[in-house]
């Protein structure tokens, strides 16, 4: 797994904006919470979720749920490790994992 | 028999829980990683978890209120009910009390008719489903001389494979029935399983985003049909118990052209009248000790 801090630098170094705390309205006109959300300058939008120390499964879920509603791409992000199945099921989510908080 | 002498394992598993607020996005995706019936809402704050209770009735989460309310929402509004926080699809039911006696779940299974029911223990919660009722008649608590030909339903809920899956889902709870077989399709069955699996496929719910109506514009066949496992009818509901798969969301059978779920294994019985609930040696040991004081 990628850390974090390594993700969005690259992702400056690639002309993103990144801010951090943001908030995006989704096509259900929910306005979801994000960590920290970088934006290049054609509107392509990479937003990141802290781990909130739930289940690994409802927070993947839940990150995903955010890349659906806003059709953005996104990672979670978890302090240590993920088991086998966590892992598993953010491939299949298409939800990138990152260690380390922003 | 007391329900937690009977099934002492279910306070060892743990209980889904599902923090207020979470979305039926979540919610229903939840319930099919693993498969599971039902998600108790609770609401956390200061590392506490508080159990939402009402009158003594606790709310959960269910396929069929998710479906219920999915149903009761405008078409164009589809999308959006997904997004509407799970207590808006939820139920309120009333917890059984551990050491009831174990027909109590079958009375509350027949009035609820849904295959589990809550069960409390000091403030402490588990679910008992079917699959434990089953699972009784392998360590020798329940007893029937019935065969599986004597449960089997012989109305089998069938529609086209061409139904439009709200017009089936319409249907399946209304019947309130899990499992609809395809006309002149053989044993090939859609469970509300396989449809919920459907609607919360990624796939589909990103259609959906762009066309809410697209969460439930598909047909039993594109949801994709399983197929029931056909049994002779001589078989005892013991012996097919042992064959039982209770990860499977959607097992049943067909014999002799009528259909067996987990349902009829135990819930037939019990309406009949036909089902011996035995002691075990720990309850029988526990009696004699009392009557001794």
């Amino acid at each position: 797994m990628r850390s974090s801090h390594a993700f969005f630098e690259g992702l400056k170094k690639q002309g993103y904006s990144v801010r951090f705390d943001a908030s995006l309205k989704g096509r259900s006109g929910v306005t979801h919470h994000v960590d920290v959300l970088a934006e290049n300058p054609q509107g392509k939008k990479v937003v990141g979720v802290e781990t909130r120390g739930k289940e690994a499964a409802v927070e993947i879920i839940s990150t995903y749920m955010v890349a659906l509603d806003c059709g953005v791409e996104a990672c979670h992000l978890v302090d240590r490790g993920v088991d086998e199945e966590s892992r598993k099921l953010a491939e299949f989510y298409k939800i990138t994992l990152l260690t380390g908080s922003v | 028999m007391k329900l937690n002498d009977a099934l002492p394992p279910i306070f060892r598993r743990p209980l889904p829980l599902l923090e207020r607020g979470t979305r039926v996005i979540v919610a229903g995706t939840l319930l099919d990683a693993p498969r599971r019936d039902v998600l108790k809402i609770v609401a956390t704050g200061e590392g506490k978890v508080q159990f939402l209770a009402n009158n003594g009735r606790c709310l959960v989460f269910s396929g069929y209120s998710m479906l219920v309310g999915l149903l009761e929402s405008d078409p164009k509004d589809y999308y959006r009910f997904l997004f509407k926080p799970s207590e808006r699809a939820s139920l309120s039911v009333r917890p059984l009390a551990s050491d009831a006696e174990l027909a109590a779940v079958f009375e509350e299974f027949v009035r609820t008719k849904f295959g589990w029911a809550l069960v409390e223990e000091a403030g402490k919660y588990g679910v008992v489903a079917l699959p434990d009722l089953i699972s009784l008649y392998q360590s020798g608590v329940l007893e029937t001389d019935l065969s599986i030909r004597d449960v089997a339903s012989h109305k089998v809920f069938s529609l086209p494979a061409s139904t439009g899956l709200r017009e089936a889902l319409r249907e399946m709870v209304k019947r309130r029935v899990r499992r609809v077989f395809l006309s002149g399709d053989g044993n090939k069955f859609v469970s509300d399983r396989e449809i919920l699996t459907y609607i919360f496929s990624p796939e589909r719910l990103t259609l959906a985003r762009d066309d809410p109506r697209k969460v439930l514009d598909a047909t039993l066949a594109d949801v994709g049909a399983v197929e029931a496992i056909d049994v002779g009818g001589r078989s005892t509901v013991k012996e097919i118990s042992r064959i039982f798969k209770p990860e499977s969301g959607a097992w049943c059978l067909l014999c002799d052209g009528g259909l067996v779920t987990p349902w009829d294994l135990v819930m037939k019985p019990w309406k009949m009248g036909r089902l011996t609930i035995r002691e075990t040696m720990s309850e029988k040991v526990r009696k004699s000790g009392r009557h001794a004081k």
